[in-house]
């Protein structure tokens, strides 16, 4: 069975190899959501669907017999297999729940209405000011019960760092300290390989790549802790290496490159979702660190 | 001669210098950081593995009679397992590499001893615990002898938790575990075989 991991990648799964490995310690957990479950979904959305669709064909809500229904059962239910180990599908559409386009519609008029909380405070004037200029009525404010302080959370939030530029800055500011040594520094590099420096050589390496983790706030205490480790050191050592033949511009090459690996191992683990593709796919993260460019 | 006072400790100085040496206050940081690390390190994995082979023990024996006592006794690893998890995560301690390893082998033991029986399955507990019961004493007396004061939540946990694995042992013998087929044997072999992987994850 194929499983697509990422663009042009694929891992094939074995029965031998699967059981095995979902006895380590490996935080991936491999849910199947029952068919059942899913066409209930399906017919639902379809329900929807076809409730739009007749109104928009008709100009009224009676559905029309066969001629205005679309055949959509057998076009989704056919493709049922790429969504039988599908993890993206959450429940949470019934109800008074958010969709995706509400979010990004709120995303939106917060964004626009922050430039206005000079002129109105932090006020359902400023997010109907916000609404108005990205073209929304200002009556829109009303999504937004709480007022003023949806504005400042919202605020808040976007001042909140992510995992991922947290470690680039990390280990761009740290490159950057060895800059001053940089004409020397690879005599540096030579002398912590030698035999009888080699073990602290390693040990520091590990404890800042422990240090960098820590701080962007991994707290795994399995095996994880190794994989995440472990390819950060890789990156980490790689950009390095790339920096001591940098000749450009405040090292802009470097942290191009530093952007390029980080990526690697970013979408080489979006879709991944078992323990058996999680353990290729870590020992495959090792080796594109030090095989590609 | 002269009698001198150490002034660090007040104790008169010849036979003392002979014996003591002050060492710096890093030094001492640095050999604790050490001793701690191991201690949760082993303790982490030892709990792991004990679970796991409970899991497999109940994988084969989980409907008969004697399925609820592990089960319970299971439970109680777990509770284990949960402080030393936290542990890890408090004092910055790194988990064994050893993990996935541990995981497998613990859920083989435990199901490849209830294969041979359930007095085989409570042998297999009675060896593993009366090894962990020994390496929990070893550790209470490092604990002690490198700073008491420092350790004492640790070493309450400790405590606890080889009285709880004695009670496990106790439980085990109860329900016949010497009438295992090669008793001796079998309870050698899993005793090297559970220190070896105490030594090992001590240092992995």
């Amino acid at each position: 069975m194929y499983i697509p991991v990422a663009e042009g990648t694929f891992f094939i799964r074995t029965a031998l190899f699967e059981p095995f490995l979902a006895h380590y310690g490996f935080v991936a957990i491999h849910r199947q959501t029952s068919r059942s479950v899913l066409l209930g979904r399906q017919k639902r959305l379809l329900s929807t669907h076809k409730r739009l669709l007749s109104t928009h064909v008709n100009g009224s809500d009676t559905n029309n017999g066969n001629s205005g229904e679309v055949k959509t059962d057998e076009v989704l239910i056919g493709s049922k297999e790429s969504y039988v180990n599908e993890e993206f599908y959450e429940e949470g559409e019934e109800g008074g729940e958010e969709t995706e386009e509400e979010y990004h519609t709120k995303e939106r008029i917060l964004r626009a209405s922050l430039p206005f909380v000079h002129q109105h405070g932090w006020t359902k004037n400023a997010i109907a000011a916000g609404a108005e200029q990205e073209g929304l009525p200002s009556v829109a404010h009303g999504m937004f019960p709480r007022g003023g302080v949806e504005l400042v959370f919202y605020l808040l939030q976007t001042m909140k760092i992510k995992t991922g530029p947290f470690i680039k800055e990390a280990v761009e500011m740290r490159l950057r300290m060895i800059t001053p040594y940089m004409d020397k520094w690879p005599q540096a590099m030579a002398i912590q390989t030698l035999p009888q420096n080699a073990p602290e050589a390693w040990s520091n390496l590990g404890n800042l790549v422990d240090e960098i983790w820590y701080y962007a706030g991994d707290r795994s205490n399995d095996f994880n802790y190794y994989t995440k480790r472990g390819s950060l050191a890789a990156i980490y050592k790689a950009t390095e290496i790339y920096m001591l033949q940098d000749k450009s511009d405040d090292w802009q090459d470097t942290w191009e490159f530093l952007n390029r690996r980080l990526a690697d191992v970013n979408n080489a683990g979006k879709n991944v979702k078992n323990v058996s593709d999680r353990l290729l796919l870590n020992l495959v993260r090792l080796t594109l660190v030090f095989i590609s460019h | 001669m002269s009698i001198h006072l150490c002034t660090r400790c007040s104790q008169s100085t010849i036979k003392h210098l002979q014996f003591v040496r002050h060492i710096s206050k890093r030094a001492k940081e640095e050999r604790t950081k050490r001793l701690l690390s191991r201690v949760i390190r082993v303790d982490h994995a030892g709990e792991l593995g004990a679970e796991k082979i409970y899991e497999g023990q109940i994988a084969v024996l989980g409907k008969t009679s004697v399925g609820p006592i592990i089960k319970e006794m299971k439970e109680q690893e777990q509770e284990h397992l949960e402080t030393f998890k936290q542990l890890i995560v408090q004092e910055r301690v790194r988990p064994t590499v050893m993990l996935p390893l541990w995981n497998v082998a613990g859920f083989a033991l435990g199901a490849g001893t209830a294969l041979l029986g359930k007095e085989a399955a409570m042998a297999c507990t009675v060896a593993v615990e009366s090894v962990i019961g020994e390496h929990y004493n070893s550790q209470i007396r490092d604990l002690m002898a490198d700073d008491p004061e420092r350790h004492k939540e640790l070493l309450e946990k400790i405590t606890k938790f080889r009285d709880d694995e004695l009670h496990h042992h106790d439980t085990g013998l109860e329900h016949d575990a010497e009438k295992a087929p090669f008793y001796d044997a079998l309870s050698k072999v899993i005793k090297v075989g559970c220190q070896g992987a105490i030594w090992i994850s001590e240092r992995i």
